[in-house]
């Protein structure tokens, strides 16, 4: 190894850096230590890359970097949030969407029984929803020629109903087919200006297994909500009742 | 207040703010070495902490954050330039060119910015691996992983950097100011 190939190999020494002491550097270093002139060149060199090193780490940082790099990754943080939530959010709606819709066309569909109707009917009035009436008025004839003009007449009021007053009427829809809805006061409820009593009417031919009697059949609901139902002629008849069966009855 | 990295190795914790902490300055004067622009180095080294802060999770070795980190940086500068040309790899087999040899008092007088404009003088190729040779202790097969080259490549690079580095620091001038630093 000549003295040459000894600096080469030194050029690239650095003391402490692990795995870089290899055999022939070892070489190289012991050689410095028996020839004057590459003692010397070593020496000189050794100082001059502890400057430069010690120069390029003395490179000075911008202050206020750190803050900024700091301060931009919690930007960064807080913009990714809203986004990644709305990404959730939207994933959310898409899969309840999906499954609403595989739902509607997967699940066995209820017939137009008398049973689904009743539940259909009395279940939002039962939980104190019931629409907008169409007309709302306490004149009973206005109410009969409201419906007369929607298609519907025929049909027969219980004479319990006559000591209730009336408050208006609704043409619904219940699949595809037209149901007059009639409300009442009965004069026992606590708003007097609300029905507490919703009469259903709707032809018997549009629902299988629609009572077969003419005599009401009564059933509780719930504590608070009784149903009586019965047919006449070509109509079927659902009345609800926010009350007990003796409270229904009345209006029968 | 911003806190200051020292190269010394104590355990490895992947919390972006320890991270930032330990090695912002080191790739910060990495960055400086390369641009020369104070600008594009604070880009360079935000940019750097945002991959972190994006694909960081990634890496499955802790042991690899800082080679991770320089790797990130140089890849950035790299990209920023739009190189076309791939750097011609060379093996080690002799350094060509005569060690120059600087006076004790030269060296004393050196300072940072005649480092850095001695080093913006040295053939593009070697600036990174000279660079990192001297600003983090990276072993040369770090220096290989983050320059993406064998690691014979990567002495060859840095012994021809040093020799044009130092025959470059015997021609700048004494005269020569340094850079304004601030970070916008």
């Amino acid at each position: 190894m000549n003295n040459r190939e000894v600096k080469e190999i030194l050029l690239l020494y650095r003391p402490g850096i692990s795995g870089e002491e290899d055999q022939e550097t070892a070489q190289a270093l012991e050689l410095t230590k028996r020839d004057a002139e590459l003692a010397s060149w070593f020496e000189e060199h050794c100082a001059l890359q502890d400057a430069l090193r010690a120069n390029f780490r003395q490179i000075a940082v911008p202050q206020g970097l750190w803050e900024q790099i700091i301060s931009e990754r919690k930007a960064h943080t807080q913009l990714r949030f809203p986004r990644r939530a709305l990404l959730v959010a939207a994933a959310v709606v898409l899969l309840a969407l999906i499954s609403v819709g595989a739902y509607s066309l997967l699940r066995p569909r209820p017939g137009n029984t008398f049973v689904n109707f009743s539940n259909r009917m009395a279940g939002s009035v039962a939980r104190g929803q019931y629409p907008q009436m169409d007309k709302e008025t306490n004149d009973l004839g206005a109410i009969q020629q409201f419906l007369a003009s929607k298609g519907q007449s025929g049909y027969q009021l219980p004479k319990g109903l006559e000591k209730a007053t009336p408050t208006g009427c609704k043409i619904l829809e219940w699949r595809s087919n037209s149901v007059a809805m009639l409300c009442f006061n009965s004069g026992t409820n606590a708003k007097p200006d609300e029905p507490d009593l919703f009469l259903f009417v709707v032809a018997r031919s549009a629902i299988r297994q629609a009572p077969s009697t003419h005599l009401p059949k009564i059933e509780p609901r719930n504590r608070r909500f009784t149903t009586a139902s019965w047919t006449s002629g070509d109509k079927a008849y659902l009345l609800g009742g926010l009350g007990d069966e003796r409270f229904l009855r009345k209006f029968l | 207040m911003s806190p200051t990295d020292d190269n010394a190795e104590p355990s490895v914790s992947l919390d972006f703010e320890s991270l930032v902490a330990r090695y912002y300055r080191s790739l910060y004067q990495f960055a400086f070495s390369l641009t020369q622009a104070e600008a594009d180095a604070c880009d360079l080294t935000q940019q750097t902490f945002y991959v972190w802060a994006t694909k960081g999770h990634q890496l499955r070795d802790a042991t690899k954050v800082k080679s991770w980190l320089f790797t990130t940086l140089h890849r950035e500068f790299l990209e920023s330039r739009r190189r076309q040309t791939r750097f011609p790899h060379y093996e080690l087999d002799q350094v060509n060119e005569e060690l120059p040899s600087i006076s004790p008092a030269r060296v004393n007088q050196l300072d940072s910015a005649q480092v850095l404009q001695a080093l913006a003088r040295v053939d593009e190729v070697y600036q990174a691996p000279v660079a990192l040779f001297y600003i983090e202790d990276l072993s040369y097969k770090e220096i290989a992983e983050v320059l993406n080259i064998p690691m014979g490549t990567v002495k060859s690079r840095i012994a021809r950097g040093i020799a044009q580095l130092q025959k470059s620091l015997m021609a700048t001038g004494s005269s020569d100011q340094a850079p304004k630093q601030t970070c916008e």
